[in-house]
């Protein structure tokens, strides 16, 4: 099939919601001030933690829904419900008819669904000794109680699926839809992914695991450092984002607004450690997104890093961008981690980037790394220290690196003449 | 009127943001928008409130008067 034949698919809605406040306009708007979200922990837990700080979502949020309807789901479906009908209405699209419905699909990340739900079953069972858990216990723990309550919502009937890649699952979830549109599978999808975790089990298994931040005690809001040199791991983040994707010729015929067109998605697999990132498998993602978008290595002007603010992460990472783009172009691309100020959301995180560096593309002004005062030697590629800058951003790229060895990277761009 | 049809009108009320004065024993629980999903959810709630148990099998209800006899029962049997 020559490539004319398929669809080029286009943004036309964004919603978010992290620690950095409700509202895809709200993420950018804290990300170019650098500023960030984190906090000290509060949040009550079943059993003490030892969790000093995390990216909360502070608001009381509405979520315009019947509460013993919303009541059956998690808040992790919540908060994706939240996202997805403010990227529904910042991209306008109105009444489907049934033929339209059935061409438009859901596709959603989440690292590990409804933990709220399952942790309070848990604490019923084993804290307070009932002999049973309530009656929606499922419909909440399921991983695919976001996309269920989108598509009772939205009356889309085209596919509903979710992907749980760990830290890539909504990078998956925005690329297969891309994917769908691109092939005729769709014409349009809501695409993004939702994580709400601060439960006890949850914390102390990520405790457990040795990769969180030691808290900054003279800023706690700076205790995640992405590629400092006294980084010391990454600050878990609660949140959601979503994105409309359309094909260009349905955008065009509704006269929406095109944020921005997504033209390469590039996945791989390590292959060789179940949580050690491994460059060569990066280095193939990005280089499969930029062969599907068919541009050059010197055309990507931004890229919003995985960037953790792990040890081995954050060079790991730095080695793929050389590896991907040869060691002049790597240079000069202006590279950030805006998880420094939004956490790591984890299952969210691949979306709510995107979200972020879509504007970024937008509005000319790439985010920088906050917190970034002593760069690590090791860590030596153009991160945009502590500022935003001013940048015609023609193409971008977003990079998602998960447990498990699953790689994911998105190219974005302004919307193309042809 | 029984004092568990009392008790669940105050409890129903509650639950679905009603006026007692709008529920009476013939109101369906169609009528306040409970599906068989929110069936399951309102009888696991009275179960814990009236301290009894209703087998699966008998939870084919129309009306408050019929929840509030199956509580009867469920109660009278937890008494034998």
């Amino acid at each position: 099939m020559r490539r004319k034949n398929f669809s080029r698919v286009v943004v036309t809605g964004l919603g978010a919601v992290s620690g950095l406040g409700v509202g895809a306009a709200v993420q950018f708007r804290q990300a170019i001030e650098c500023k960030s979200g984190i906090a000290a922990f509060s949040r009550s837990t079943a059993l003490p933690v030892d969790l000093a700080c995390a990216s909360l979502i502070k608001e009381n949020l509405f979520y315009d829904l019947d509460p013993s309807f919303l009541s059956m789901f998690d808040r992790t479906a919540h908060l994706s419900w939240l996202v997805a009908s403010e990227a529904l209405q910042h991209s306008g699209i109105g009444y489907l008819n049934e033929e339209d419905l059935e061409k438009s699909g859901i596709y959603w990340g989440t690292g590990f669904g409804g933990s709220n739900t399952i942790d309070s079953a848990y604490q019923d069972l084993y804290l307070n000794h009932k002999q049973r858990v309530r009656p929606f216990t499922i419909i909440g723990v399921m991983a695919n109680g976001s996309a269920g309550l989108l598509s009772i919502q939205t009356g889309f009937k085209g596919p509903s699926i979710t992907y749980s890649t760990a830290c890539a699952s909504s990078s998956h979830a925005v690329g297969e839809a891309y994917r769908s549109i691109k092939y005729g599978v769709c014409d349009r999808a809501i695409a993004g992914g939702s994580e709400s975790l601060f439960n006890a089990g949850p914390i102390k298994a990520w405790e457990a695991l040795r990769t969180l931040a030691i808290p900054d005690r003279d800023n706690i809001a700076s205790s995640c450092k992405p590629f400092s040199k006294n980084r010391s791991g990454f600050v878990l983040g609660e949140g959601a984002a979503a994105l409309v994707l359309e094909s260009l010729e349905s955008a065009l015929n509704r006269g929406a607004p095109i944020l921005g067109e997504i033209i390469g998605y590039g996945t791989s697999t390590d292959a060789i450690h179940i949580t050690k990132p491994c460059s060569v498998g990066q280095s193939k993602a990005m280089l499969s997104s930029m062969i599907e978008a068919g541009i050059n290595h010197s055309e990507v002007s931004y890229i919003n890093a995985h960037g953790t603010a792990t040890e081995v992460g954050d060079i790991a990472e730095t080695n793929s961008i050389k590896l991907a783009f040869g060691l002049d172009a790597a240079k000069k691309i202006a590279v950030s981690s805006t998880k420094a100020i939004h956490g790591h959301t984890l299952g969210a995180a691949g979306a709510l980037e995107l979200v972020i560096t879509l504007q970024a593309l937008e509005n000319g002004i790439a985010p920088g790394t906050a917190f970034l005062e002593t760069a690590d030697p090791e860590c030596d590629l153009n991160y945009l220290p502590l500022e935003s800058i001013d940048l015609n951003i023609p193409v971008a790229m977003s990079n998602s690196f998960a447990f498990g060895g699953s790689n994911v990277s998105i190219t974005v761009s302004k919307l193309r003449e042809n | 009127m029984s004092d568990t049809l009392n008790t669940l009108f105050e409890l129903v009320a509650e639950r679905f943001g009603k006026k007692i004065e709008e529920l009476s024993p013939e109101t369906t629980l169609d009528s306040l928008g409970i599906d068989s999903l929110g069936k399951i959810e309102l009888i696991f709630d009275l179960e814990d409130h009236f301290k009894v148990r209703i087998p699966n099998e008998n939870t084919k209800i129309e009306t408050l008067a019929e929840v509030a006899m199956l509580l009867d029962t469920a109660n009278e049997k937890k008494e034998l």
